[in-house]
């Protein structure tokens, strides 16, 4: 079994840090041309440098996935200078903490636009090339374990990652049809700038994971890399935690409502 | 009565499921706050309503409005001076294929299905909160939200949504003695799909009872869920599909 992409073209969004990042160049060291896709463009052009050379070459795209004449726009851009779509990675998303008892409405809108909302106009506009080219295809979305079971403090995160969750169930069987594959990596609690200020020691000491670690970047990419190839030709619709174990556990931290939020209620 | 002195908030309530919500609960003893955006409909439910309880009133809301949402539960605590009760009902269902979902459908589905439920959930929540009130969340999800099926997307995820937002609530204010729950319904006949609803059609569609779903039967298993005899139960899902999910 070779996990290899030669002569495919990925599109990763949020391709800027993080997992994104380490998704993109694991799929390009796989052989895979990229279309890279953040707001940071500048990111992703460092990004772009470190790749190995790829047939077409790799292409940065500024991207704000929530907005819909935009995802249209750079899609057919995409399109029109790779011929082709083989891979999305459904991976932008932005991670904010909040609680039911004093989130703004303005909070909850961003994060549902850009983390749900996001990856259906991508959805939307790949698959429709999908489709036409009869070629099939591979969608992978990054959620969150936050969007499985509950972990408080980040209410409108956690509910805008279990529609993510859902809506790739619902896309596995809307699209298996036309031969699109929809699959879910739902991270647990990993290394990333996005939550820097998380202390993994103290992390792991009052969160249960078998495996007693947090996740890298790259174990993310591994399972992308995984899912992407024709390893998993035939996975659909699944959602393949790599969370060392943490979802299956049923010990969870204590959290309540902050007491100096009070005032904000 | 199980609910004598409660005061509950029912929304979508102008018919079908809601409808019967707020009958079930008014037989109960409780006073129904029955709202709606098709307020004469919502108007007539509660004067069918009013000699159970003078009390119940109809509202007009949008629940997509943060400011609609304020509005209502002031004027609420304003008239009764407590909310006990809130069932998150409404709901909308558009049925197309991915590439024919517009951004704006994916909006107005979920402004009604999720957002509307968690901006009432909030102001209800901090209510109950700020007055030490032990009360009962409600949210009307759907099978929907539990398996995946084709032409209904923004319906699906926004229920399923809808399920997950619940578990969240449920963990965030259960130390306030709150508890919040999900009924996933299956097909009930409502007005909404009476168009396509027959035995015939259930049965195809993995109903493993025989009968039609009616909203009776969610109306009941909200009753339970807000009363005592559910004092255990926050978090959960409970599935009146007659089947459905595990066909």
């Amino acid at each position: 079994m070779k996990l290899e992409l030669q002569g495919k073209v990925a599109i990763v969004t949020g391709a800027a840090q993080g997992i994104g990042h380490a998704i993109a160049q694991k799929l390009a060291s796989a052989g895979a041309s990229l279309a890279m896709c953040d707001l940071n463009l500048e990111g992703l052009e460092v990004l772009q440098a470190e790749l190995p050379a790829a047939s077409p070459p790799h292409a940065a795209y500024r991207l704000d996935v929530g907005d819909e004449v935009t995802v249209q726009a750079v899609v057919d851009e995409i399109v029109e200078r790779f011929g082709q779509i083989d891979i999305l990675v459904n991976n932008a998303g932005i991670f904010k903490r909040g609680w039911l008892l004093q989130l703004t409405e303005a909070e909850w809108d961003e994060t549902m636009r850009v983390n749900a909302k996001g990856p259906f106009l991508m959805t939307k506009a790949v698959a429709g090339h999908m489709i036409a080219r009869r070629n099939g295809g591979k969608i992978i979305n990054i959620a969150s374990i936050s969007g499985q079971i509950v972990q408080p403090g980040k209410m409108h995160y956690s509910v805008s990652k279990a529609a993510l969750i859902h809506f790739s169930k619902v896309m596995a069987v809307e699209l298996g049809p036309y031969g699109i594959y929809v699959n879910v990596i739902s991270p647990g609690p990993t290394v990333t700038p996005q939550i820097a200020p998380v202390d993994p020691q103290d992390y792991l000491s009052r969160h249960y994971i078998p495996l007693a670690k947090m996740a890298q970047p790259e174990d993310h990419a591994n399972a992308a890399l995984f899912l992407a190839s024709s390893a998993a030709d035939h996975i659909t619709g699944q959602v393949l935690n790599v969370d060392g174990g943490e979802f299956v556990t049923r010990k969870r931290p204590e959290a309540r409502f902050p007491e100096e939020l009070r005032d904000a209620i | 009565m199980l609910l004598a002195d409660d005061v509950a908030i029912v929304t979508g309530a102008a018919q079908g499921i809601g409808r019967a919500i707020a009958s079930a609960l008014s037989s109960e003893g409780a006073l129904v706050c029955a709202c709606d955006l098709r307020f004469v409909l919502v108007e007539e439910v509660v004067a069918e309503l009013k000699p159970a309880n003078p009390g119940h009133f109809a509202y007009e809301v949008d629940m997509s409005s943060a400011a609609q949402v304020r509005s209502l539960v002031d004027a609420v605590v304003a008239r009764y001076g407590h909310i006990d009760i809130l069932v998150n009902n409404a709901g909308i269902i558009i049925r197309n294929a991915l590439c024919d979902i517009s951004a704006e459908e994916w909006d107005r589905v979920f402004a009604v299905n999720l957002k509307g439920p968690f901006l009432l959930a909030q102001a209800v929540g901090r209510h109950m909160v700020s007055r030490g009130i032990a009360g009962r969340i409600v949210n009307i999800a759907s099978t929907s939200a539990q398996y995946g099926q084709a032409n209904k997307a923004t319906y699906a995820t926004s229920k399923a949504a809808l399920v997950h937002f619940t578990r969240c609530a449920a963990v965030e204010l259960a130390p306030y003695g709150i508890r919040v729950n999900a009924i996933c319904p299956g097909p009930t006949l409502t007005a909404q799909i009476a168009d396509r609803i027959s035995e015939e059609y259930l049965r195809g569609k993995g109903m493993l009872l025989s009968g039609v779903g009616m909203p009776e039967d969610v109306a009941r298993a909200v009753l339970f869920l807000v009363s005592d005899g559910a004092r255990r139960a926050t978090g959960a899902q409970l599935n009146i599909d007659s089947g459905q999910q595990l066909y």
